[in-house]
């Protein structure tokens, strides 16, 4: 909604400049989005060309004398519809336009003292010139002063303030509504519209007949005007409509469209002579069509409202007329509508045809009826006046006419209540009746009637709005609430700031990369999906590239990577926490995951050559020092199935609580190829599965005053055997055992081929001195248990 | 015979100043404190002395040594201490040379921003909130007083996965949990959470971004302590200067419904490019949490008030480091990330 400052001064006794009314009504009304001067151009002044010469040295060019009531001034001029006698918008040295400042100046040895505009020159859009003016000079009418200023004549020396507005407040699309809410504002006085017209003797209703056959029509006012003559409109009515955004047409369609901007209530007209004598609101059938004002034609639903002369759609209700009824220039008799239709019937037909006007935004919001009549009535005042029209008698109205105050009760104590500070109840009242809201006292309450005008306010919340905005929210104290409730963070949420936290302080960047991705990718390295999964796809998604929800975040990882490596970046470590998502039969799922990706060299020696490259057992390393953060213990097990995303050989599942609960791995080469990565190692772990069961305290256990005591084994085994069952076997043997390290790996000729040496060293704990021969028989136990389960022999 | 001695000590004491080494300085004191020494030959001799020379020459012979015992320490101590310095000189380095680097990783920009509003109310004894992004039409609108058909639906177009449900658009469909969960108990919460709408991606739109949203519920919950909450929140992420102000607005699930402005902290309310010269900035959508609402989780409004507010987190993040961009977050350019390291 377009504000136009001189509209509104002309309904309110409005005292307050431009620029602080719009600063002002951010904080008291609604949001204003921009203010500006209708025209920004300055020093334009009416000029009348007294003589017109051509110039010498120029066959398109024009001398003009341009008579300003108490001066001449010479002014070369190109347009080429400059003529003598005309009254012109005259820009003199030192006006600011769009295109530049002003000068005095000499034109091919000719001076000029300033230059004759067209209204493009002016800044004005070229959608609101007349045609006859598009290529030329703008020509004043005859009753222009010279010398005085141009816009004010044209009306347009106007401040616009746009308002941002809010699907509630309905009131605020009307400039009588918007002047409501200033008046409320700054409590000072409306100017009641006056008007009169003249009836004819002929009655309306031998003129026309109007039935409503849906319910989706609440209201149908409908007055006839004859002997209209179709002319340009009045030089005030153009320029509200200018400052307002529509674009002037005629006399008659610029009346109708200074009622909607006035009122709120859209009004249309038809062309009687094409209408006929009857009017039919109802369902549009499935499939009937209509061709709109637009030229396009358009087909309907059962779910439409149309406005028909018995047969055929005239109109759609509510978002745009048919052009068989339009009104033309070579019309004469128009029929008015003056109507209220169901909002969400509007709303519907105009997002399913893409169709939104004036009109259906207001329809959509909601009209109120209690105006109708009065906008009619008032259009025809000015079809009367400005457009030579004969109004018939009466008008035929059809529904609601009138819908009752609502009347809410509130006190100051509720009032402090809800806003926590107090405001004594004659505040309470003069509010209520700024806002031209009806109000009685009893007993310390406020009964307070509030017009159907204002739809937005329905319960008794909705009035303590109006009465705190219109205190002023600067009143407002600042307090903190006093509860008796605690804080803090659950176990689960703790647990995800330990897992970004020990990344970031292990060298990684975190990332978030989209949830939405592409059908393609979706299944990559989705190696932890559950049985019967399905993807959760979008109904209407925006691009292919967005389409459904990922099931594993590591292609986007990869995607990272890539884009870093190719502006140069080495040496990458990203991770996320993000969510996968998935369907199984009609229920979705979310899990929280973290996912990594990592490559290039290991951080190490500043200068020295010697840089070691990320592989598996660095990732490894990685995971076990978050799995120690956390608390957990995981097993790692190597990938059975193989995946076109994972290096076969190179891939491991993690298992903790006997569930696979992530895997970890190295990109397979040939993705990693195809996707201009270089290579990298990846994992990624559910989250949820592994923080499911909170933390039991670990009770402290005594230090043992005894030293420990080391034993090292080379351990011969099957080259294919897994080193870390060994481990766990040998950790599990002993409860002296406290640590199993492998220090070595061996696999060559001096060994048994097809076999490994593995070299571990052995720490023992107790309490009590461990002699050579308990240790001896320890080791010697375990020996003959690895090689029972491991065919495992001790190196020669 | 005492001249002997004399000449004995004097001659042990010019070697041992003398010594270069270690060794040599062990072979001198061997061989002057030794059986087979100068002093012991002396002593040998003194078989045939008198018992009174015995005594004298005895003491004398004991000073001498005990001199040459110093000395040698002395000396030690010296050679000792020219080894160090010598090794010493020998292990100069450059200290100026970069140490071994560890990687500084970081946490993403949204993620730091949304921890430490987290923390701020945490402190005020606030929880955190989770829900489901892939949510139900049922908490993204209807239970937030907005039916199907209701203007303000327009407002955020939605990514729609069947007739009923929907990736979330904003984060409050977790108030409506959060309350039906709380079952009629007071309500103190604060949710972070990623949203989703039909946005072409551009500077300032984004398909996925992240809102980070507050309620309180409970008896006599008022709009002023609303504001003095968001007060409080302002100082804190921008400083302790900052003002707030509240202006008039809608949103289905508050009443009253305000936008919510900061006073601008680069220029301190004067009036700057970045406050487009109106010395706030508007940061924040807050109100008093709709009677509606509240009825539709099982609170009484007649007993029940409370606050409800919602900012994007992108658009603070940005206006706090002056990002002009809001690909940047998602986009995750290493020379981007880089610049949030450090933790405080």
């Amino acid at each position: 909604m377009i504000v136009s400052y001189n509209w509104l001064k002309e309904l309110i006794q409005l005292n307050v400049p431009a620029e602080k009314l719009a600063e002002e009504m951010s904080l008291y009304s609604v949001e204003v989005e921009s203010f500006s001067k209708l025209i920004q151009a300055t020093n334009l002044v009416v000029g009348y060309v007294k003589e017109k010469r051509k110039h010498e040295n120029s066959d398109h060019l024009n001398v003009c004398q341009v008579h300003f009531g108490d001066y001449d001034l010479q002014i070369v001029c190109g347009a080429p519809n400059v003529e003598e006698g005309q009254h012109v918008i005259v820009a003199l040295p030192g006006a600011v336009l769009p295109g530049g400042t002003i000068k005095k100046s000499v034109i091919r040895g000719v001076e000029s003292n300033g230059m004759i505009c067209s209204l493009q020159e002016l800044g004005l859009d070229a959608k609101y010139i007349p045609s006859e003016f598009a290529h030329g000079i703008y020509v004043l009418g005859a009753d222009a002063v010279p010398g005085t200023n141009a816009l004010a004549y044209l009306g347009l020396d106007d401040y616009v303030i746009e308002l941002g507005l809010t699907p509630n407040r309905m009131d605020l699309l009307s400039m009588k509504g918007v002047a409501k809410d200033v008046k409320a504002m700054y409590q000072v006085e409306e100017n009641p519209l006056s008007y009169t017209f003249q009836e004819a003797s002929q009655k309306t209703e031998d003129e026309l007949t109007v039935s409503l056959e849906t319910s989706n029509c609440y209201s149908y006012y409908a007055r006839v005007v004859k002997n209209v003559v179709i002319q340009e409109s009045p030089t005030f009515i153009k320029a509200r409509l200018i400052a307002s955004g529509i674009r002037p047409i005629n006399n008659v369609v610029d009346i109708t469209n200074y009622i909607l901007m006035l009122f709120g209530q859209p009004l249309h007209a038809f062309d009687q002579d094409q209408l006929g004598h009857r009017i039919v609101v109802r369902r549009a059938k499935d499939g009937e069509k209509t061709i709109t004002l637009d030229q396009i034609e358009r087909a309907l639903t059962h779910s439409d409202i149309v406005i028909t002369d018995g047969e055929k759609p005239v109109c759609i209700a509510g978002v745009m007329g048919s052009s068989n009824t339009e009104v033309t220039e070579k019309t004469v008799n128009v029929v008015l509508e003056s109507a209220v239709f169901r909002p969400l019937s509007i709303r519907k037909t105009s997002s399913r045809l893409g169709l939104r006007s004036e009109a259906s935004i207001r329809y959509e919001r909601g009209v109120d009826v209690n105006q109708s009549l009065e906008a009619l009535n008032y259009a025809c005042y000015l079809l009367e006046q400005y457009a030579s029209g004969t109004v018939l008698k009466g008008y035929i109205h059809q529904g609601v006419s009138h819908i009752e105050d609502k009347v809410f009760t509130i006190t100051p104590t509720y009032v402090e209540n809800y806003l926590g500070i107090k405001i004594p109840l004659l505040k309470i009242k003069d509010i209520c009746e700024a806002l031209s809201f009806g109000v009685t006292i009893e007993n310390e309450q406020l009964k307070v009637s509030v017009p159907n005008r204002r739809l937005d306010i329905t319960i008794q919340q909705d009035l303590v709005e109006e009465v705190a905005r219109m205190y002023g929210y600067d009143q407002l104290q600042e307090t903190l609430p006093l509860m008796n409730v605690s804080g803090g963070l659950t176990m689960h949420q703790k647990a995800r700031r330990i897992v970004r936290h020990t990344f970031k302080d292990m060298g990684w960047n975190e990332v978030i990369t989209y949830s939405l991705t592409h059908p393609k990718k979706v299944e990559e390295f989705n190696l932890l999906q559950k049985e019967n999964e399905t993807t959760i796809a979008l109904s209407h998604p925006m691009s292919e590239e967005h389409a459904v929800l990922r099931k594993s975040l590591i292609s986007s990882l990869v995607e990272v990577v890539a884009y870093n490596q190719a502006r140069k970046i080495t040496d990458n470590a990203f991770f996320e926490i993000g969510k996968k998502y998935y369907r199984i039969g009609e229920d979705t799922f979310e899990e929280t995951v973290v996912s990594g990706i990592i490559n290039g060299r290991v951080p190490g020696h500043p200068w020295s050559n010697e840089t070691k490259t990320v592989d598996f057992f660095y990732v490894k390393g990685i995971l076990e020092t978050l799995f120690a953060h956390l608390r957990v213990q995981v097993q790692y097990q190597a990938l059975d199935t193989p995946t076109s995303q994972m290096h076969p050989k190179r891939t491991a599942l993690l298992v903790y609580r006997n569930q696979v609960i992530g895997f970890v791995g190295e990109l397979h080469p040939k993705y990693a190829k195809e996707h201009d990565v270089v290579e990298s190692y990846v994992f990624e772990i559910l989250l949820d599965a592994l923080l499911e069961e909170p933390l039991a305290v670990v009770p402290f256990q005594a230090i043992s005053k005894v030293p420990s005591v080391e034993r090292d084994l080379a351990l011969v085994m099957d080259i294919q055997q897994p080193v870390g069952e060994v481990l766990e076997a040998i950790r599990k043997s002993d409860k002296m055992i406290s640590k199993v390290q492998v220090f070595d790996l061996y696999i060559g000729d001096k060994i048994e081929s097809g076999k490994k040496s593995v070299a571990v060293r052995i720490t023992l704990e107790s309490d009590e001195t461990l002699t050579d021969e308990i240790i001896a028989s320890k080791i010697k136990r375990i020996l003959k248990s690895l090689e029972y389960r491991y065919h495992i022999t001790l190196r020669a | 015979m005492s001249h002997q001695l004399e000449n004995i000590q004097q001659e042990a004491l010019t070697k041992i100043e003398q010594a270069k080494t270690m060794l040599e300085l062990n072979e001198i004191r061997s061989y002057y404190t030794g059986k087979k020494s100068p002093l012991a030959e002396i002593m040998k001799g003194l078989a045939t002395a008198t018992i009174e020379e015995k005594k004298t020459l005895g003491a004398a012979s004991n000073q001498v040594k005990q001199a040459i015992e110093s000395a040698v320490m002395a000396k030690r101590m010296a050679l000792e201490e020219a080894i160090i310095n010598a090794q010493l000189e020998k292990e100069e380095i450059d200290v100026t040379l970069p140490g071994y680097s560890f990687k500084k990783g970081t946490i993403h920009p949204l993620n730091q921003v949304i921890e430490e509003l987290e923390d701020i109310f945490i402190g005020m004894g606030y929880s955190i909130a989770e829900g489901p992004e892939v949510e139900v039409d049922v908490f993204n609108f209807e239970m937030l007083n907005v039916p199907k058909g209701h203007p303000a639906r327009d407002m955020q177009d939605s990514f729609y996965i069947n007739e009923n449900v929907l990736m979330r658009t904003q984060t409050s469909p977790v108030q409506a949990r959060t309350l039906l969960e709380a079952g009629g108990k007071p309500v103190k919460i604060v949710c972070p959470g990623k949203v989703y709408r039909r946005d072409d991606d551009d500077a300032t739109h984004s398909h996925q971004f992240t809102q980070f949203e507050g309620l309180v519920v409970d008896k006599h919950i008022t709009m002023s302590d609303l504001k003095g909450t968001l007060s409080l929140l302002m100082q804190k992420m921008f400083g302790e200067n900052r003002r707030i102000r509240f202006k008039p607005s809608y949103f289905p699930f508050t009443e009253p419904s305000v936008e919510v402005d900061v006073s601008c902290f680069k220029c301190g309310g004067k009036g700057c490019s970045m406050c487009k010269h109106t010395g706030w900035i508007e940061v924040l959508g807050a109100g008093m949490v709709h009677p509606h609402v509240l009825k539709a989780c099982g609170y009484d409004p007649e007993v029940y008030q409370g606050f409800a507010f919602g900012a994007g987190i992108e658009r603070i993040t940005m206006l706090r480091y002056g990002i002009d961009d809001i690909r940047h977050f998602y986009t995750n350019d290493y020379r981007f990330l880089k610049q949030f390291e450090g933790d405080r």
